[in-house]
């Protein structure tokens, strides 16, 4: 009996010796493993064995990229806009044993680092830069978080700003500062319009003027070029017309007067108004008109003998 | 029944078995990798008393000999039947999955520190001085620092 409680409580030991000393890593994790409270090394995902009593595992270290959500905070920016701003960290442990041993609570420190430097970088501008500049925001604050992490074995791949809120009545202005500059765009487009009409209207009465001052003028050289082509024409007529007179014998004038004459009698017999009759006064100038156109006759047939 | 239980007289191969399977159970609920190697002492216990029966001390010490050998032999062992080697070295491997790259000098580096633009981050790079803009290779990774060196050529 005796030696079978030593054997049991023995196979207990081994038991729980083997607890102690099998360590199986999931993957994304590394455990720290303590020797007397001293860090040793990093336990890599895997089935790893330490040495049972002496060896402790320390911490385990989350080697996965990460989020942090940066809570809501207010800031005020360089022109005294009170906003509220909230964010989001990604970031990745890359050495498990400095994201163990220099950093206490490491998740805390990156918050409150990036909230802090949040402030730093937002409090220096102003509310219409950080509206946007976001990337240059989020680049800076990038710079300075990874730089002050690093001796924590820890990269912080991105930061970024996710929400600016000013407050509600800076909101409404802002609305109403956007919907005056539309307004005043219209009404400026609208005067250019109008001036654009007036100065296009002026321009087409000032051509029809002109048009018509043209037309007028090259009238009145047509009418006069006509008047004296007229005149010309007069006086060729009567140069030609005294000439055959000159050349000619002077009856041949009467001959015409006295076809004239007779012609306008016609027109006068003849006239629609027939209740009078004017009849040439003498007689005797009638006769010595049929005188002359006797005369004209004789001279025209060769004198026909009586 | 009393004579199928396990006494501290007697303990049967079948009993060894049934401890096996029981102990199999449990790692599946509750995974460790630790009951596994019990269980697979349990059964290779189970053949040597069905071979030559032991005194139930003998068996006892046998088992935990078996248990911690089980342990030894599976670390050995086990990692090697994984189907494609070790797919799990792909995973988590750090700033180590960018060694090869070229990448471009953000902030110039000076005595020897400097930084560098990888995809659409900053990384701590350590060099040769470069000025800012230059084109440079990752050599090697430690921690959140790369290790870099010019690609000739590249700069003047």
């Amino acid at each position: 009996m005796g030696p079978l409680i030593v054997i049991v409580v023995l196979v207990l030991l081994v038991l729980i010796t083997l607890l102690a000393g099998v360590k199986s890593v999931p993957q994304g994790y590394e455990w720290t493993q303590e020797r007397f409270g001293k860090y040793q090394r990093s336990l890599k995902p895997g089935l790893n064995l330490i040495i049972p009593y002496i060896d402790k595992i320390g911490r385990r270290v989350n080697m996965m990229e990460q989020v942090l959500d940066v809570p809501s905070q207010e800031v005020i920016t360089q022109d005294n806009a009170l906003i509220t701003v909230d964010g989001v960290v990604f970031y990745q442990v890359l050495d498990s044993a400095k994201a163990s041993y220099e950093v206490r609570h490491l998740e805390q420190a990156t918050l409150n680092l990036t909230m802090t430097n949040i402030r730093t970088v937002m409090g220096g501008m102003t509310l219409d830069d950080l509206l946007s500049n976001r990337d240059s925001i989020n680049a800076r604050l990038l710079a300075v978080v990874d730089e002050a992490t690093e001796p924590w074995g820890v990269k912080v791949t991105r930061i970024e700003v996710k929400d600016i809120k000013p407050p509600a009545d800076l909101v409404a202005s802002m609305g109403r500062q956007m919907k005056a500059e539309r307004e005043k765009r219209a009404n400026i487009l609208d005067a250019e319009g109008f001036r654009q009409a007036a100065i296009l209207k002026a321009e087409g009465e000032k051509q029809a003027e002109i048009l018509s001052a043209e037309g007028r003028r090259q009238a009145a050289f047509l009418n006069a070029e006509a008047r004296e082509r007229e005149a010309a024409a007069e006086a060729e007529a009567t140069r030609m017309v005294s000439e055959a007179i000159a050349s000619g014998n002077a009856q041949a004038i009467n001959y015409f007067i006295a076809q004239r004459y007779v012609d306008a009698l016609k027109d006068i017999a003849t006239a629609p108004n027939q209740k009078t009759l004017i009849l040439p006064i003498e007689a005797t100038s009638i006769l010595g008109s049929l005188q002359g156109i006797a005369e004209v006759a004789k001279e025209a047939f060769g004198g026909t003998k009586r | 029944m009393g004579d199928l239980l396990p006494s501290l007289d007697r303990i049967l191969p079948g009993h060894w078995w049934v401890l096996g399977a029981v102990l199999l159970m449990l790692e599946v609920a509750a995974p460790g990798v630790f009951f596994v190697w019990l269980a697979l002492a349990s059964f290779a216990l189970g053949l040597v008393v069905f071979v030559l029966p032991l005194a139930v001390p003998l068996q006892l010490a046998l088992f935990a000999v078996l248990s911690v050998a089980a342990v030894f032999l599976g670390k050995r062992y086990v990692g090697q039947l994984a189907l494609g080697g070790q797919e799990g070295d792909r995973l988590n491997t750090g700033a180590s999955r960018l060694v090869g790259r070229t990448v471009t000098v953000t902030a110039a580096i000076q005595n020897g520190t400097g930084r560098v633009r990888v995809g659409d981050s900053e990384w701590r790079a350590t060099g040769p001085d470069t000025p800012e803009g230059a084109q440079v290779l990752i050599v090697s990774a430690e921690g959140t620092t790369l290790a870099v060196r010019e690609i000739s050529g590249t700069w003047v």
